[in-house]
């Protein structure tokens, strides 16, 4: 076993980990990074789509455009680099947290860190979580395995596709799909809505004549060895019609039905979960429940834009760079979701300094009313033209703008 | 000694769905065979697993009692495993209960524990007796379909789907749900295997309040209930229902039995939740009428074996069932002799999750492969992987009840390509070959660029 | 909604996708073939409404076959949007490509499609990892890397 001594270990090479450790090296800090793959950039390599970085750069780029503008900066800033690597577990030890990571290259290798920053992404939803009924043959997989197969492997996983869910992900997947020669039959839909952009409903569905059922549920999944058809019915209180189910031969089901933090090795590390999320729970720093341990980018809590997440994760690296040199840690202010807010992040505030809160809403309104209280007093408000579940909120809070809550008095953050 | 398989790989059948219990022997009633088989099946696994290294545990097994009419039920278990010979079986009150089984639903009146039985990764010791049973000279076909078979110069010739031919003095028909239909081809005995489905819900590790024992509910008629299993790697698993009047392809899992599943489930461990659902299937058990084993000397045709009806506990008499069988043999004149180099005994399995880091170097320094994981959910090393290929596991199924690759929480979301990748390069065989199960179940089908 | 009717003739109501603000455009003919845009906030959105009734024009990226087992494809783009009838086209050049690695990110794989150039949108193989550290070499032992330790 290999032993290392170093400031901060960056769990995951993804973009939420590139962006942190290139800011904790530019703050001065030794890094050790781990990735799990055998090169830099996580999951923004087969999204080869554009749409990334008109926030971050002003311009559209790709995803592997996007990640080589932080994997380049990252090979020559002395960050220490173990791809091809798990992390399997993280504990304490004298210096502060100890990391335990495996790969093929150097064996088992042990960090004694000072501060470790989460940054492994998240996770698919599966079949098997929204559990849909039928037989078991080869066929059935989740978009990003899709994704992964086609843009990275070069393989056509069918010939005529049924996508079940509308989010940005199935939707791109739709057009991708189409454009490598596969029939998209149709995306099928639960909620009544699509949860996907409108302008990706546009160029990935309209564009291609591709059929979507929205307020619509697979029933049941057909075929012993492959794929053979799925069943698809309309909802009605919650319920699937039976009356009205049809039929849609096909080869391939691909399930984009929601992303997960994945948050084992933070669970194992003693890490509280934040039940909104599935992300550990925050403070202003990003430094989560357990001492010295920071989170960002979507195993904290799943984001819509990527550019957001290089947001998050600087200011992450920022304030993890401020607590390996020990700067006093400001006192902070509980933040919690109230009425119609599914989550909020980060779970506290600095009052001190200017805060950047993301909140998901329980409820698709237009015309919304974003309202920040504490014990009762309303503080400020803010119209939002619309809000849905699949669209993060995001808006900052100056420097200042909570300096006179009382001690103990949560922020509450609701929608109306 | 040659094992004809149909399917691609051995347990894919029946075995691969059990729901790894070993029973304790309270459920039969004395006069069954099955009664007498289970409770010297049970006994066997302990020598079993220290040759053979399969995962199992004798974690016990609680039967739950919600009522005072339920407690009569109990009163009658215990009386059978007491008849039948079941060890140290025990009638217990409410607190002792809860003491034995914390995750226990505070509703119990009492109910029942028996220290003998256990849990068991099915698959594994498919496997492993697959591997113990090839390394001491018996000839595994797979992938062979026995379709046809006549009698000629005193031996059985059975022919194959794909036109082999296997000949052979006896032939023992252990072939499950098609029992009936081999007994058939040999001319032998009419009957019916009747499939009974049952389906399992899967919960994640690190669930809230997984058991420690399995928990059985009061039994119904046609099937034990619906039990919560911890499993010997750590989820936990639900079910099975008991459906009969499907047919034997019929593999299906339906909303309406989930729902009923976790009603029932709930009701003993009130702590899981739907949200740690990582997967879900149905197996078929293969029923005759009166529900006994038939394990027989064929009366209708010369020189066959019949081993029909192997539904639960057929696992945990399997053991007893294979001794059954041998004395059966020699019976009708086969003669036996046991072999002077008799090894039952297979090497272990290394496994990277199993070692502690500072003694995964000694692993490591062997094979660098150990040190790269391909499943991030059940930590399965490469090492493993090829290990499981090397041996002839090249389905992603295979792989997967080898070495629970693919078998966690993202159900192979992440590591899909990556065993894909690793069979190719051990096999040599393109991606749009590999399968899931074998041919029909290829998972991919072509390349971007091929010619439409 | 179904699906049948969420699909609109291009011409009178369009969603803007030149960004994901996604703007509601209405477009009308106005005299001499002209178009007319309304509901755009940009003047990208104004340019996206008047071309996607005439010719409608789309960004295009795709994978490229490679010479790698590594590496099996490419991901490539258009460097600016190309008429949409020409997808096809353009895509069944691509899929006949059989490039030879390495290729840099950047690097023009069609000069002129459409007036647009098709690039490599990431470098294959990834560039080499400097080593850092040489875990390798010292194997055993603790290892003091200067770093903000110091600076306390």
């Amino acid at each position: 076993m290999i032993r290392r001594t170093i400031d901060a270990v960056v769990v995951g090479g993804g973009s939420a980990g590139l962006a942190a450790a290139l800011r904790l090296r530019e703050a001065g800090a030794t890094v050790a990074m781990v990735e799990r793959e055998p090169f830099l950039g996580g999951i923004l390599l087969q999204c080869i789509h554009s749409g990334f970085g008109l926030q971050e750069f002003g311009e559209d780029l790709t995803g592997p455009e996007y990640a080589e503008r932080f994997i380049r900066p990252a090979l020559n800033a002395g960050i220490e680099m173990y791809l091809d690597a798990t992390v399997t577990e993280i504990g304490e030890d004298a210096t502060g947290r100890s990391v335990t990571a495996l790969s093929r290259a150097v064996g088992v290798v042990r960090f004694s860190a000072r501060a470790v920053v989460l940054a492994m992404g998240c996770r698919e939803r599966n079949r098997g979580n929204v559990a849909i009924a039928g037989t078991r043959p080869a066929g059935v997989l989740t978009a990003g395995l899709a994704q992964r197969l086609v843009n990275i492997e070069g393989c056509v996983p069918g010939k005529n596709v049924v996508i079940v869910g509308s989010g940005d992900i199935g939707l791109i997947l739709a057009r991708r799909l189409t454009l490598v020669g596969c029939t998209v039959r149709a995306v099928v839909e639960i909620q009544s809505y699509p949860s996907g952009s409108v302008r990706n409903i546009a160029q990935c569905l309209n564009d291609y004549s591709i059929p979507l059922h929205l307020g619509h549920v697979v029933t049941r999944i057909e075929g012993r060895d492959r794929v053979e058809a799925v069943r698809v019915a309309p909802l009605q209180d919650g319920r699937p019609l039976t009356g009205r189910e049809f039929r849609i031969p096909c080869d391939t089901v691909l399930l984009s039905v929601g992303l997960i933090p994945e948050n084992e090795l933070s669970r194992a590390a003693g890490v509280p979960i934040n039940e909104g999320t599935a992300g550990p729970w925050v403070d202003a720093d990003m430094m989560t429940g357990a001492r010295g341990i920071f989170a960002c980018g979507n195993v904290l809590h799943v984001h819509d834009l990527v550019d957001f997440v290089t947001e998050e994760a600087r200011r992450c690296a920022d304030r993890a760079a401020a607590y390996l040199k020990g700067d006093p840690r400001e006192e902070m202010i509980p933040v919690k979701a109230g009425a119609n807010v599914r989550s909020i992040v980060p779970n506290a505030c600095a009052p001190g300094r200017r805060n950047v809160l993301y909140l998901r809403s329980l409820v698709v309104k237009n015309d919304a009313l974003l309202e920040l209280s504490a014990g009762g007093e309303k503080l400020r408000t803010k119209r939002l033209a619309h809000v849905q579940p699949s669209e993060m909120i995001r808006f900052g809070l100056e420097a200042g703008a909570i300096q006179n809550i009382n001690s103990g008095t949560a922020l509450e953050v609701a929608l109306r | 000694m040659a094992l004809l398989e149909r399917c691609v790989d051995v347990s894919f059948g029946v075995s691969k769905a059990n729901s790894g219990i070993i029973h304790a022997g309270f459920h039969h009633s004395p006069s069954s065979l099955k009664a007498r088989l289970e409770i010297e099946g049970n006994r066997a696994f302990d020598g079993l697993q220290a040759e053979l290294g399969f995962p199992f545990r004798r974690v016990g097994i609680v039967v739950a009692a919600f009522s005072v009419e339920e407690m009569k039920t109990v009163d009658h278990l215990y009386e059978q495993g007491v008849e039948n010979g079941a060890r140290d079986v025990e009638i217990v009150g409410r607190d002792r209960l809860l003491a034995l089984e914390p995750a226990l639903s505070r509703d119990v009146v009492g109910g029942l524990f028996a220290p003998s039985g256990g849990i068991i990764e099915p698959y594994r010791f498919v496997f492993a007796l697959a591997e113990s049973a090839a390394a001491n000279g018996v000839f595994l076909f797979t992938g062979w379909e026995a379709v046809r078979a006549h009698r000629q110069n005193d031996a059985w010739h059975i022919t194959s789907a794909a036109g082999e031919d296997c000949a052979a003095r006896w032939v023992v028909n252990a072939a499950g749900l098609r029992a009936d239909a081999v007994s058939a081809m040999f001319g032998a005995e009419r009957f019916t295997i009747v499939p009974r489905k049952g389906e399992e819900f899967i919960l994640d590790k690190g669930s809230a309040g997984p058991p420690s024992r399995v928990i059985f509910p009061v039994p119904a008629r046609t099937s034990k209930g619906v039990l919560v299993i911890p499993t010997v790697e750590g989820t936990v698993m639900l079910g099975p229902t008991a459906d009969e009047g499907g047919d034997k392809d019929d593999t299906t899992t339906t909303p309406e039995n989930l729902e009923r599943v976790f009603r029932f489930a709930s009701q003993m461990v009130p702590r899981i939740s739907k949200r740690d659902i990582i997967t879900s299937f149905a197996g078929l058990r293969p029923t005759l009428p009166g529900d006994d084993f038939m394990i027989e000397l064929s009366r209708a045709a010369p020189c066959l074996v019949q081993v029909a009806g192997i539904q639960s506990p057929g696992l945990t008499a399997s053991p007893a069932i294979a001794e059954r069988v041998k004395a059966l043999l020699m019976s009708g004149g086969l003669e036996l002799v046991e072999k002077a180099d008799w090894q039952p005994g297979i090497p272990r399995m290394h496994r990277t999750r199993d070692h502690a880091p500072w003694e995964l170097d000694q692993l490591v320094a062997r094979d660098p492969a150990y040190a790269h994981l391909v499943c991030r959910c059940e930590g399965v090393s490469e090492a493993e992987v090829v290990e499981a290929i090397r041996k002839g596991h090249t389905t992603l199924d295979g792989i997967k009840y080898y070495t629970r690759a693919g078998m966690g929480r993202c159900q192979g979301g992440f590591c899909t390509y990556r065993i894909m990748r690793l069979v190719a390069r051990e096999t040599g065989m393109p991606l749009e070959r590999i399968t899931k199960h074998g041919p029909g179940s290829e998972l991919v089908l072509g390349h971007i660029g091929d010619r439409p | 909604m179904s699906a049948e009717n969420a699909i609109r003739p291009a011409g009178v109501d369009l969603v803007c996708i030149a960004c994901p603000i996604a703007c509601r455009l209405i477009v009308t003919a106005s005299g001499g073939g002209d178009a007319t845009v309304s509901g755009n906030r940009c003047p990208r959105g104004e340019a996206y409404g008047s071309e996607e009734v005439r010719a409608p024009k789309r960004i295009l990226t795709a994978v490229v076959p490679t010479d790698s087992a590594q590496f099996p494809c490419a991901p490539v783009r258009t460097d600016r949007a190309i008429r949409r009838e020409l997808v096809k086209s353009l895509l069944s050049e691509l899929y006949r490509q059989r490039v030879a690695l390495p290729v840099r990110q950047g690097q023009v794989l069609m000069e002129d499609f459409d007036g647009a150039r098709v690039v490599f949108t990431r470098t294959l193989p990834p560039d080499e990892i400097p080593s850092v550290g040489e875990p390798r070499a010292e194997a055993e032992g603790e290892d003091q890397v200067p770093g903000l330790q110091e600076a306390l």
